[in-house]
């Protein structure tokens, strides 16, 4: 929360309202609205195909929505072109100049602006040091690995200092390794220069460490917008439930407004507006389940009782693949191997499990 | 319609078209202009021409039917499809072993080959014509090997095509043989298929789209070739030969453009269905497939370099007899050395000067051209708005490989040579010569543009104009120089076509402005067939110097670049 508020204050850098675009008949866009402030680092998240990129080149002015307004510092850009607007770019590819030495790409846009120079010099070394990369103004594109390469198109997409940066999928291309630390070297960056970015990813886990806000899309709009933290405790639909992390979606059934059926069992749960015996979907997350002890199981209540299916290891924890009784779902559990040791659970045995009612977020059961 | 109304009121729809927009909007629509004066408009005009008289009123169909009337004249068609299919089989046939050898086996001799091979392109189609008339002809050196039969007509006609197109041939189908898969040759050698069975259940099918589509390009090449009938083909006439006798013999512009439009028929007919073959081609091969790397088989290897030889030799043969009957004096009575035929002497504007003409012509096809065509296809493939624009200038760039050159120059007469059309001031001028030899050979150089700028990454424009450059400078400072490989292949490719071409300019060339190929026809025509050699010999020498040249200059430039192309 403390992050979001950092931002409240700050002036809008770029306003969306109700922006869509559509390719013949298809809609690729569905009247977005989304406000931006300054400084902020934004990603937007979403599986395959749902329309960030496209989102992102109507805002870079690459593609001209349907409908709809961008308004950037007060602004009306809508319909500039995307050399009258103020942003620098960095795409999946880099795009780098292969013919242009290091130094030509960063000083591109500069020449441009009739800098002399002297000066053109001074900014480019000045933007080498920045990524790390002083000495190897002369080399070529094709000479560096592809970290290197993804740090150049930055700087080249920083010289002309944008008001804006956008990034569509910068560490898409690069081994896992160099991702996470470019990951950390970006966001330093960014917030050394204070520029407002907005970053296109598909990786969840990329959005939630490196972004001060969060944009879920699905199918051309916005599911949900939020910090990091909201979008993983909070989410608004089984869709950035199940986008974000991992998630178990049980069917259950409406019993109050604070409980509901999970076979047999009756289960407190968050308040919802659900009503009348509907069935619907409790939604939590593997590592909020408790897992307990037989010994300790004696004295609870609300228990679930589930047979072990089979134990994944997944390095810093373990995931145990149950089948709950009764209602025959299968549900993930998440817990330590010192957690798994003191509850002596192997494959075949059976558990008893615990939904904490904080946990357990309910949301209508589409389709049904 | 309601998207289109919506697109053109759309509020800020005309701030969007100032600026960069704006001219690239202009350069697409001169792009689209070009197209319609040096193509459009011409072969218009020329339909309507087909359905006029004399004095120019309507008449409908009559000229057609009196075309169809007239065996003279109708019975061309089936003289040309039968040579066109004849040397179609041939020439495809010899290509595949060839190209089956130089793809698919360990045969010595490859890069030799492939160089002997070359040649022929070098040289206008007149000079095989030639060179078989001094072998088979009446005093010809093999004219025993003939017996009876002429070389004047349907052999000598069929020999010649076979010659000059097979090079064509051999290098779609050597650029079909080496895209195949070896993963699949190497599961068909674990599953212990017999080789003849791996040939016809992947290699045949493999290739059949380049088979199907080198048929085609032979079979238009062959169909539309105006050079070798002219000088071998006697008395049987073909479609091409027809268009010149009416318009240049008899004056009768009509018949000449019923006849183009007859002979647009069949090149159109097969354009399209190239191109509908090609559509179906593209997904044939998967971007991870492994090159096939064949391996020595001694017995199968030497046959096909016998066979490949064997095509050498006589293609070697055919351009040394054109050459060594340049350098005599008088085939076959008197054989000592002379030069005399490289004078021209009294031969007016048939000699050096028309040399010039095409090198002059050649030189600015060569750089005008490239220029134009691959900033064109750059608006195509790199521009993001105007769509149907865009369609419409790439239509127009495929089309001209479906006019045969007989028709675009026949066209280009009817529409500049109009006395109510302002650009006929270009009429016999060297403008028009370069106008028209660009468009005829427009559509290899565009296609080949569109793959080299398909290959560079689709984003340098984008970071261009985020960078707020003009998009101009972002085209001379990259896009020019990261194809400049592409680009020197298609200036070679003008220039020599340029140099080579017979069949358009024959009608276009003013007094001033005779062409170094339509002067060996000429000469041929005057009965001065060792000064005709010469010549021919001259421009195929002035095409392999130009050649030598590009190779030289790919390599320098490849090697300067390549401190950032390596990888
Ligand atoms: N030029 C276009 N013409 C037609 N459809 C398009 C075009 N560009 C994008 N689309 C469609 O719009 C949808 C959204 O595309 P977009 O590239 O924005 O997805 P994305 O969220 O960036 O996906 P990815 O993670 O795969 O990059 C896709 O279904 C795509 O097929
Ligand atoms: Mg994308």
């Amino acid at each position: 929360m403390a992050h979001a508020d950092a931002f409240q204050s700050a002036p809008e850098c770029l306003r969306i309202e109700g922006l869509s675009k559509s390719f013949g008949h298809f809609t690729a866009l569905e009247s977005i609205d989304l406000s931006i402030r300054e400084g902020e680092f934004v990603c937007f998240l979403g599986p395959s195909g749902c329309g960030k990129t496209t989102l992102l080149r109507a805002i870079a002015g690459l593609e001209l929505q349907s409908r709809g307004r961008i308004i950037q510092q007060g602004r009306d850009i809508s319909w500039l072109p995307p050399q009258d607007r103020d942003f620098g770019i960095v795409f999946q590819s880099y795009a780098l100049f292969p013919n242009l030495s290091v130094a030509e790409n960063i000083a591109y846009g500069l020449r441009n602006q009739r800098r002399q120079r002297q000066q053109i010099q001074l900014r480019v070394n000045e933007l080498l040091a920045l990524i790390d990369l002083q000495g190897s103004g002369s080399k070529y594109p094709a000479q560096l690995s592809g970290g290197q390469q993804q740090r150049v198109a930055l700087a080249r997409a920083l010289a002309t200092e944008p008001g804006l940066l956008l990034l569509d999928e910068p560490l898409s291309a690069l081994d896992a390794r160099v991702r996470l630390h470019l990951r950390q070297q970006i966001k330093a960056l960014q917030q050394r220069l204070g520029v407002t970015t907005i970053m296109v990813t598909h990786d969840q886990e990329e959005a939630l460490t490196m972004a001060d806000r969060v944009v879920v899309m699905n199918h051309g709009s916005i599911e949900q917008i939020g910090t990091p933290q909201e979008i993983y405790r909070e989410p608004v639909s089984p869709f950035v439930a199940s986008f974000v992390g991992s998630m178990n979606l049980l069917k259950v059934t409406v019993e109050s407004r604070q409980s509901v059926h999970l076979g047999k069992q009756l289960l407190s749960c968050q308040p919802h507006d659900l009503t009348g015996r509907s069935v619907a979907l409790l939604a939590i997350r593997p590592e909020e389940i408790r897992l307990l002890t037989p010994v300790n199981a004696m004295n609870e209540a609300d228990l679930i009782t589930a047979e072990v299916r089979y134990i994944e290891y997944l390095g810093a924890c373990l995931r145990l693949h149950c089948q709950l009784e009764g209602a025959q779902q299968p549900v993930l559990v998440d817990i330590g191997q010192t957690a798994l040791d003191s509850v002596q659970a192997s494959r075949g045995s059976r558990v008893y499990l615990q939904f904490p009612e904080s946990m357990n977020r309910i949301y209508a059961h589409e389709g049904h | 319609m309601q998207a289109a109304t919506r697109y053109l009121y759309a509020p800020g729809r005309l701030q969007w078209l100032r600026g960069e927009s704006a001219i690239r909007l202009l350069a697409l629509l001169a792009a689209l202009l070009l197209m319609l004066i040096g193509l459009a408009l011409p072969l218009i005009t020329m339909l309507m021409k087909s359905l006029q008289n004399s004095s120019g009123e309507f008449i409908g169909l009559a000229n057609y039917r009196h075309y169809f009337d007239t065996p003279a004249l109708a019975g061309s068609i089936l003289n040309s499809l039968k040579i066109a299919l004849i040397s179609t089989l041939i020439v495809v046939g010899l290509a595949f072993v060839s190209a089956y050898g130089l793809t698919r086996t360990c045969m010595p001799g490859k890069k030799l080959f492939r160089m002997i091979t070359l040649l022929p392109i070098l040289a206008p189609s007149l000079l095989p014509a030639i060179s078989l008339v001094y072998m088979f002809g009446n005093q010809g050196y093999l004219k025993g090997l003939l017996q009876d039969s002429s070389i004047y007509g349907p052999i000598g006609i069929v020999l010649g095509m076979c010659f000059w197109v097979f090079p064509h041939a051999l290098m779609i189908l050597v650029t079909a043989l080496s895209t195949s898969d070896a993963r699949m040759y190497e599961a068909a050698r674990a599953m212990k298929t017999p080789q003849w069975r791996t040939f016809l259940t992947i290699t045949l099918p493999g290739i059949r789209y380049g088979l199907i589509s080198c048929a085609f390009v032979v079979f238009t090449l062959t169909i539309t070739d105006f050079g070798v009938p002219k000088v071998i083909g006697g008395q049987y006439n073909l479609l091409a030969t027809d268009i010149y006798k009416q318009v240049v013999g008899q004056q009768n512009f009509q018949m000449g453009a019923v006849v183009s439009v007859i002979l647009l028929l069949p090149a159109l007919f097969t354009f399209i269905a190239d191109r509908w073959v090609q559509r179906r081609q593209t997904a044939q091969l998967s971007s991870r497939a492994v090159p096939y790397q064949p391996s020595p088989s001694p017995l199968r290897d030497w046959m096909l370099a016998l066979f490949c030889y064997a095509i050498a030799g006589m293609i070697l043969l055919v351009i040394g007899t054109a050459i060594y009957a340049s350098f005599i004096h008088f085939w076959p009575y008197n054989l000592s050395f002379t030069l005399r035929h490289y004078q021209f002497d009294g031969l007016g504007g048939s000699g050096w000067e028309s040399w010039f003409n095409s090198l002059k012509m050649a030189f600015s096809v060569a750089v005008i051209g490239t220029l134009v065509i691959f900033t064109n296809a750059w608006l195509v493939e790199k521009s993001r708005d105007f769509g149907w624009l865009r369609q419409l200038v790439h239509l127009f760039a495929i089309l001209p490989m479906a006019v045969p050159g007989m028709v675009l120059g026949l066209a280009y007469i009817f529409f500049f040579n109009h006395p109510d059309n302002p650009l006929n001031v270009i009429y016999g001028t060297l403008t028009i010569l370069v106008l028209n030899t660009l468009i005829h050979f427009y559509t290899v150089c565009h296609l080949t543009s569109m793959t080299a700028l398909k290959q560079l990454d689709p984003e340098f424009e984008s970071v261009g104009s985020s960078l707020k450059v003009p998009f101009w400078t972002t085209y001379t400072r990259v896009t020019l120089p990261v194809s400049l490989p592409a680009v020197l292949d298609i200036s070679v490719y003008l220039f020599v076509n340029a140099m080579t071409t017979v069949s358009a300019v024959i009608f276009l060339y003013g007094p001033d402005t005779r062409l170094a190929s339509v002067s060996v026809l000429h000469l041929d025509e005057a009965g001065y067939f060792a000064s005709a050699a010469a010549m021919a010999v001259l421009i195929l020498l002035t095409s392999l110097v130009v050649k030598l040249l590009h190779a030289g200059l790919s390599w320098l430039l490849l090697r300067k670049a390549q401190s950032w192309r390596q990888r």
